[in-house]
């Protein structure tokens, strides 16, 4: 028996991502979308063949009997549309971020127990093939302990996204929309953090949201975590180097990948793990199934939850330690003198 | 009038920033050109492609564009100036015109900003290569002067992009992406229907590497290239960046559209020196160029 779903948002990562995806994925089925914008809501459906098309997603989850919706909404919309969704005690898969304050997480949080639903937060680098290798790595104390871990992310600016992203009260900025999958991660390998040591941070001069910051992270395992991510760069990659008392690793995005750093790091090391990037490449474009393969993993593991009534891959409490680190920079950034 | 001495001047002008600085440079490539006397209306189509600081050379330098307003302003008090661009494929043009401080820019030399995807734009008939008319904006059709204001970059597509892909920017449509498969035809097309007088080429830090016109590096060559045949100059850039000119689609297809001469004669300060020695060249690897054709065509995003 098929699971039925429906989608509320009909943007860009509902149909580059989301939808490719759940059409590698057997029994499920799609049976309505919804957006505010109709047009685009009945494009999405015609191009999917998505027979039921909603601009409203309170009259979307009255009418329609689903196992669960997936939200791919601006994330404040999160709260009001999760929160209805659970109050129907329809299990929910929401983008991330799920919100900007984990005093939100922890009441959806609430709701959904009372509910005895599941919410799903796609935290997607989770489950990506390299990242999977990475944790087991780690988990089976082949690197040891973690002693420091390098984040970086370069983008071109916000400027090409909607213009809600440069609205940092509602879109979290920089920190929430950019830099969440590698704090995620840092959180993921590390656990909690213990403090900020120190952020710098710029701004757009003309738009006035944060282009780029530099943070060194105190995590309570003792490991050292330190982000630097610039949205003012002419290129767009992001990469995690993990250093442990045992051996390192490397992992890379766009597409993803992972090396093993041990020794020197000669070209010819180098190369083994960039050929495997590369092939893995070729196959994703040839395919068509670049943009769906990020968001395969977590969307199968879900879907097999819901299936299952089991626990869902990320649950909120899950990604609380996440938010809160997030928020904690977000917060010393507005504090921080502008440079 | 000045559509008709376009045809009879194949002359290329040259002016070097160093060591006069870019407003003495500009000065000195507008006298050398000899504008006309009776304008009263001028449009600059900018080159703002995307999302750049002016510091990566793939976008209109404020710097430079406010030396070429500061000689025209002098020159022309009470001419009505329009600095114009168009929404792009990953690039909105309102955005870019405030992000890179071109309202101020305007403001200060009572100019208009336009985007001309907002404005009213009129059919004009063409005997193409892909199209028998084009959309054409308004406001350049009624201009007494036109100039288009390229960058000099490589390009992951065209090889080169100067004054006749900067003209392409005028194309109506925004996801421009989808005529990539016929860019070198249309750009030829584009420059039928909306045909720029004047070509005045930011050269002074120019974008290089098969990953421009927005992802490549920044090179200095510190130059100010202008000219009234548009094609000529782009010929002539196509030599100094180290390609044949009869090598770039679309230069070829705008000389066979007789839309100007590749042969020009080099006019104002010397380069030679330095392109006999390559130092202007910019860097284009054409076997990853020619890899990257490959991959496109079978379905491989490769930048």
């Amino acid at each position: 028996m098929k699971l039925r779903s429906a989608i509320i948002g009909a943007g860009y990562v509902a149909s580059r991502h989301h939808l490719p995806a759940y059409k590698r994925l057997k029994h499920i089925e799609i049976v309505a979308v919804c957006d505010r914008d109709y047009k685009r809501a009945s494009r999405l459906a015609k191009r999917f063949g998505i027979p039921r098309v909603y601009e409203n997603h309170s009259e979307l989850l009255q009418k329609e009997d689903v196992d669960f919706v997936d939200v791919c909404t601006p994330v404040f919309t999160h709260m009001q549309i999760c929160s209805e969704a659970l109050d129907q005690s329809v299990n929910v898969l929401v983008e991330k971020p799920l919100c900007l304050t984990s005093s939100d997480a922890i009441a959806l949080e609430r709701l959904r127990h009372l509910r005895s639903v599941s919410l799903c937060v796609v935290h997607n680098y989770r489950f990506l093939p390299p990242v999977l290798r990475a944790e087991e790595l780690i988990k089976n104390g082949k690197l040891g302990q973690i002693a420091s871990i390098v984040g970086l992310m370069r983008s071109t600016p916000l400027l090409h996204l909607p213009e809600w992203t440069w609205d940092e009260s509602r879109s979290g900025g920089i920190f929430f929309e950019a830099a969440l999958h590698l704090v995620d991660l840092q959180v993921s390998f590390c656990g909690e953090h213990l403090r900020i040591i120190g952020l710098t941070c710029k701004r757009d001069p003309t738009y006035g949201f944060v282009q780029e910051f530099q943070a060194l992270i105190e995590y309570k395992s003792g490991a050292i975590g330190t982000l630097d991510v610039n949205f003012n760069s002419t290129t767009a990659s992001a990469e995690l180097d993990i250093c442990g008392t045992g051996g390192g690793l490397r992992l890379i995005f766009f597409p993803p990948g992972m090396w093993r750093t041990q020794g020197f790091l000669t070209p010819i090391s180098r190369t083994s793990g960039e050929a495997e990037r590369v092939l893995r490449y070729l196959v994703a474009t040839i395919l068509n199934r670049y943009n769906a393969d990020y968001h395969l993993g977590i969307l199968r593991r879900f879907v097999e939850s819901v299936a299952n009534g089991s626990d869902p891959p990320v649950s909120i409490s899950s990604i609380i330690p996440t938010i809160r680190l997030l928020e904690e920079l977000r917060n010393r950034a507005s504090a921080t003198p502008v440079t | 009038m000045i559509q008709q001495m376009a045809w009879e001047h194949t002359d290329v002008f040259v002016s070097r920033i160093e060591p006069v600085g870019i407003k003495e440079a500009m000065s000195k490539l507008c006298s050398m050109l000899n504008l006309p006397d009776d304008i009263s209306s001028i449009v600059i189509k900018l080159n703002l492609c995307d999302y750049r600081t002016p510091s990566t050379g793939a976008v209109s330098d404020p710097a430079v564009v406010m030396a070429l307003l500061d000689w025209i302003r002098s020159e022309y008090p009470s001419c009505e100036i329009s600095l114009v661009e168009t929404d792009a494929t990953s690039a909105r043009a309102d955005i870019l015109f405030k992000w890179l401080g071109f309202h101020s820019l305007a403001e200060r030399y009572n100019a208009n900003v336009v985007n001309l995807a907002r404005g009213k734009w009129v059919s004009k008939e063409i005997s193409g290569y892909v199209f028998d008319s084009i959309d054409v904006p308004q406001c350049i059709e009624e201009a007494d002067l036109v100039i288009t204001h390229p960058k000099l970059k490589t390009h992951s597509l065209t090889q080169l992009t100067c004054g006749l892909k900067n003209v392409y920017g005028c194309f109506r449509p925004r996801r421009k992406i989808k005529y990539h498969p016929i860019i070198d035809k249309l750009i030829s097309d584009v420059n039928l229907a909306v045909k720029a007088d004047l070509s005045i080429v930011d050269a002074n830090i120019c974008h290089e590497g098969v990953t421009g016109p927005a992802s490549g590096n920044p090179k200095r060559l510190g130059l100010l290239i202008g000219g009234w045949d548009i094609v000529a100059v782009d010929a002539f850039c196509a030599r100094l960046a180290g390609f044949r000119p009869e090598s770039i689609p679309h230069i070829r297809y705008a000389y066979e559209k007789g839309l100007g001469k590749l042969q020009y004669r080099l006019q104002g300060d010397s380069v030679l020196e330095e392109m006999s020695s390559g130092a202007f060249r910019l860097s284009f690897d054409r076997k990853l160029y020619a890899l990257m054709r490959l991959a496109r065509r079978v379905g491989v995003r490769a930048t």
